[in-house]
């Protein structure tokens, strides 16, 4: 991004040009590099969990029956959707914390748990590296971050040449590991202002986002359902996590603005004998507010600007190649996935017909079978026909024509006597009639069968399932993304390398500037004409409002297609976890989610209860195919979900919840990672890695 | 009785008529003036039986008989080919249980039915302990009249005839207890326990048909 900080504050000097100089507009709204710090355009980096591992043990207290039970816990962590099934109050959520506890040194383990785990091991990578983090716990926290894989806690001590840093409080560690991942993922602390804690000072301080508050990001437990995002900072997260342009000058200014808006009230009630007592040490300050510019202005005068703009000219053309490399490979994944589709429908069709063709065979058989037999029936017939009983079977007496002649007459049988009804007597016609039937309706079968046959189905599978693996092959020859990857990571560390060089009479500089800023606060603050200076705070006042208007809605137009597209993935996920009766989603200019639902615009927290948690987890999930799809934000692309399924379990809201969890395994299983911890056991066996624990029974 | 088993019993009729005719030996007893053949024990019966009404055992143990005798390869292989031709395993199976001493299925009804009008007379004899023992069935005249006139002009019951032909040209000259011995040869009919029905073959004959004579059924 290109932006000309000199006409940018000369247009805002002309709105207003008399009521302060240029010179010290330009002055005030200073901050060097720092308005093109921000890009949404995504790192490409994402963060992996490889394996989790603790030691310790349960030490029993009163009424607790651990008799100092051996912790030995270690799960291999894969790509893509984990989910861990096992009863409530079974150990789920303590790995998780664990897992917090050593990527942001912020210990939330349950006070009787904590005291159980003594080591912790945490192997993870960005991107291609490894890194493995080590907590020893048992007494007070000593806490190495190293690169590579530690396998076991037996490495520790062979490794310490691969020890990036080692702390020993939980202060430090924090501190340490959040300029890492800081580092990493190119966050930065957005700050606010806040009234300093110490009552008897009467001061504003400066408070600012930390690792931990970004962490609230990935890490979304049950018991936050009720917000959209954490805590009073959670816009301050979006747009970290959007990384917009401006957001970093936008949020300076704000917070100078805040802190002159302070001083303009404090000033107020000063008192007019402290202001003539400080009258005199104006003098003294102005003069060395003018020694102090004049040395600014000869070290800037020697100091040549390097030449980073060719280099930003190749980062941004290498960041539009990968954009549309990705493109490229997310139509082809589509293509396959459509190709796929349609397979799975012709198979479906093949399968169902040749179901209906070995039917219709055995049918056929069947019915050839019984005309043979009622065929061979009545002839049989015929040929024992015209047969006079002769003999008993049983006694070998003669039945005598006499006798015959009587039963013919009384219709009973010449041997048993028993009457002979129509139904003994066979008759052919009837047996005729039935083969004859039972052909109409083989000929019936058999054209069937013949319409089957003809069926063109099997061309079509053919050509679907070409088509499938066609489309694998072109996916397959697509050119790989890792060059321009490479290359866009040599670029970004020469420019940080050009960025960070110290230049000549840097720290004289920086000595200077942070005097000039102390001299010029004492200036603003002790100015002995009241009115005047008050006036003087009211224009700045005026123009970093301007400024920052100016700023956000540059930022809003540049950042337009990044919003419209997040709004659209997070409708699309929303539906799909069952809120189909949100029918839209908006994202304003000053970061609010709005929801159409009905007909009318509501906010996250006008969502019904049970349906908070699902337009939560769509906001994250889109946030992540934001980068995944679109190259834009700067999600670590690693979720822990908590109980996904606690409060809203509802068969749509489960239902919705499994195909959302199935398809992004199946679509970005490759690509991000999502912890997920749930008691819903209709979640099993949705996902590959799983890891379920039986009913009663304790995680660890 | 239902159609079903109506036409189970005719068959069942005409099947043991054409066995005791095709199978007994002439004779000429002056005792007993209307017969025309003898057959001896109830085993054989049963035993020819199986075999007709089983046409993939039939076409196994024709096979084993090929397989022993080279010069009988060629006419066996048509036989057994046109058997799976015709699907007759599937077409002309009659499922048959396994009795104490093999296949075995209650034919008393049948014999009393031909007796009764006049196609058999029957004879046996009490051992001590008041088994019936040494059962000889005689053909009469009558039956013979009738089979000889009148079986030609039903073409859909010429194919028993035919069978009983077959079976007589390969295994005619064995007795019951000889053709038990026989079947006993075959795991399935062997391994078939008491009172359950003694399966199919198919694949086995297919199998052993292609070894011999390195063609597909």
């Amino acid at each position: 991004m290109i932006f000309d900080f000199d006409d940018f504050v000369e247009k805002l000097h002309s709105s207003d040009p008399d009521k302060l100089p240029l010179s010290e507009l330009k002055q005030l709204l200073n901050l060097g590099d720092d308005y093109t710090r921000d890009t949404p355009i995504s790192t490409g980096k994402r963060l992996v969990l490889d394996r989790i591992s603790f030691w310790g043990k349960k030490s029993g207290s009163e009424g607790q029956p651990y008799n100092d039970e051996p912790i030995a816990f270690t799960q291999k962590i894969e790509t893509g959707v984990n989910i861990w099934i096992a009863d409530n109050f079974k150990g789920k959520s303590s790995i998780f914390k664990i897992i917090k506890f050593a990527l942001t040194g912020r210990n939330r383990i349950k006070p009787n748990i904590k005291k159980w785990i003594h080591h912790i091991l945490l192997s993870f990578s960005i991107n291609d590296r490894s890194y493995t983090i080590y907590l020893d716990t048992e007494k007070s926290l000593k806490a190495t971050l190293f690169n590579g894989v530690l396998e076991d806690i037996s490495q520790v001590g062979l490794r310490t040449e691969d020890a990036v840093f080692t702390a020993t409080s939980e202060a430090k560690y924090e501190k340490l590991i959040e300029d890492f991942f800081f580092n990493q993922f190119s966050y930065y602390s957005l700050k606010w202002t806040q009234k300093a804690s110490q009552k008897d000072k009467d001061e504003l301080v400066e408070a600012g986002a930390s690792w931990v508050t970004y962490f609230e990001s990935i890490f979304l437990e049950s018991r936050d359902s009720a917000s959209l995002m954490f805590g009073a900072q959670s816009k301050k997260i979006f747009q970290m996590l959007l990384g917009l342009e401006f957001t970093y000058p936008i949020n300076r200014l704000s917070v100078e603005k805040e802190k002159l808006q302070y001083e303009k009230a404090r000033q107020a009630s000063l008192s007019e004998a402290q202001i003539s007592k400080r009258k005199k040490d104006q003098v003294q300050l102005q003069t060395r507010l003018k020694e102090i510019d004049e040395e600014i202005k000869q070290l800037t005068m020697n100091d040549s600007p390097v030449d980073t703009n060719q280099l930003i000219a190749e980062y941004e053309m290498l960041i539009k190649d990968i954009q549309d490399h990705n493109r490229e490979l997310l139509a082809m994944e589509a293509r396959v996935r459509t190709a796929k589709s349609t397979l799975a429908e012709v198979e479906g069709k093949r399968e169902s017909r040749l179901s209906e063709i070995h039917r219709l065979n055995r049918e056929i058989q069947k019915t050839d079978k019984r005309i043979a037999d009622l065929e061979e029936f009545t002839q049989i017939g015929i040929f024992f026909s015209n047969l006079d009983i002769k003999q008993c079977p049983s006694c070998d007496h003669t039945v005598t024509e006499k006798k015959k002649a009587a039963a013919a007459h009384s219709h009973t049988c010449s041997l048993c006597n028993d009457p002979i009804t129509d139904e003994d007597i066979v008759d052919k016609e009837e047996y005729d009639q039935k083969i004859s039937n039972l052909s109409v309706y083989k000929a019936n079968l058999v054209k069937d069968l013949t319409r089957l046959n003809q069926d063109k189905a099997d061309a079509h599978y053919e050509a679907a399932y070409n088509e499938v693996i066609k489309a694998e092959q072109e996916k397959s020859g697509l050119r790989s993304v890792e060059t321009l990857n490479e290359r866009l990571r040599q670029v970004n560390s020469e420019l940080e390398t050009e960025r960070s060089r110290p230049k000549p009479n840097q720290s004289r500089q920086n000595e200077l500037i942070a005097e000039k800023a102390v001299v010029t606060y004492r200036l603003g603050q002790d100015s002995p004409d009241q009115a005047e200076a008050t006036d003087d705070i009211d224009v700045k006042i005026g123009f970093l409002t301007a400024a920052v208007e100016a700023l956000n809605t540059q930022r809003f137009q540049l950042s337009g297609k990044v919003l419209k597209r997040l709004a659209e993935l997070m409708l699309q996920e929303i539906q799909q976890l069952g809120l189909t009766s949100i029918t839209q989603v908006m994202i304003t200019q000053s970061f609010d989610v709005k929801y159409q639902q009905d007909g009318e615009l509501i906010a996250f927290d006008d969502i019904a209860e049970g349906e908070q948690l699902r337009a939560k987890i769509a906001f994250y999930l889109s946030l992540i195919q934001l980068d995944i799809e679109y190259n834009f934000g700067r999600h670590t692309r690693f979720l822990i979900i908590d109980s996904p399924a606690k409060e809203e379990a509802d068969l749509t809201y489960m239902e919705g919840l499994s195909a959302v969890l199935q398809a992004i395994d199946e679509r970005f299983g490759d690509r991000l990672q999502i912890l997920i911890g749930t008691a819903e056991r209709t979640l099993t066996d949705i996902v590959t890695n799983q890891y379920v624990t039986p009913a009663d029974a304790f995680v660890f | 009785m239902d159609l079903d088993a109506s036409v189970r019993n005719y068959k069942d009729r005409l099947r043991i008529l054409l066995i005791l005719y095709f199978f007994g030996e002439p004779i000429a007893d002056a005792d007993r003036p209307n017969a025309v053949r003898i057959f001896r024990t109830e085993t054989r019966i049963q035993k020819i039986d199986f075999l007709i009404r089983n046409p993939d055992y039939l076409a196994y143990e024709l096979l084993l008989i090929a397989k022993t005798d080279p010069a009988l390869r060629p006419a066996i292989q048509s036989i057994v080919l046109e058997i799976f031709n015709n699907q007759e395993p599937m077409f002309r199976r009659m499922e048959m249980e396994r009795f104490f001493f093999g296949a075995y299925e209650d034919i008393d009804d049948v014999i009393s039915f031909l007796k009764s009008i006049g196609f058999i007379e029957f004879s046996s004899k009490k051992s001590s302990d008041f088994k019936t023992i040494g059962k000889q069935y005689f053909i009469t005249r009558m039956a013979e009249q009738k089979i000889l006139n009148q079986l030609q002009q039903l073409p859909k019951l010429q194919w028993y005839a035919d069978r009983c032909r077959l079976i007589h040209q390969y295994f005619g000259d064995l007795s019951g207890t000889q053709l038990k011995v026989a079947q006993y040869q075959i795991d399935e009919y062997r391994n078939t326990s008491y009172n359950k029905f003694i399966g199919t073959i198919e694949e086995m004959t297919r199998t052993e048909f292609l070894n011999l004579y390195a063609a597909e059924l």
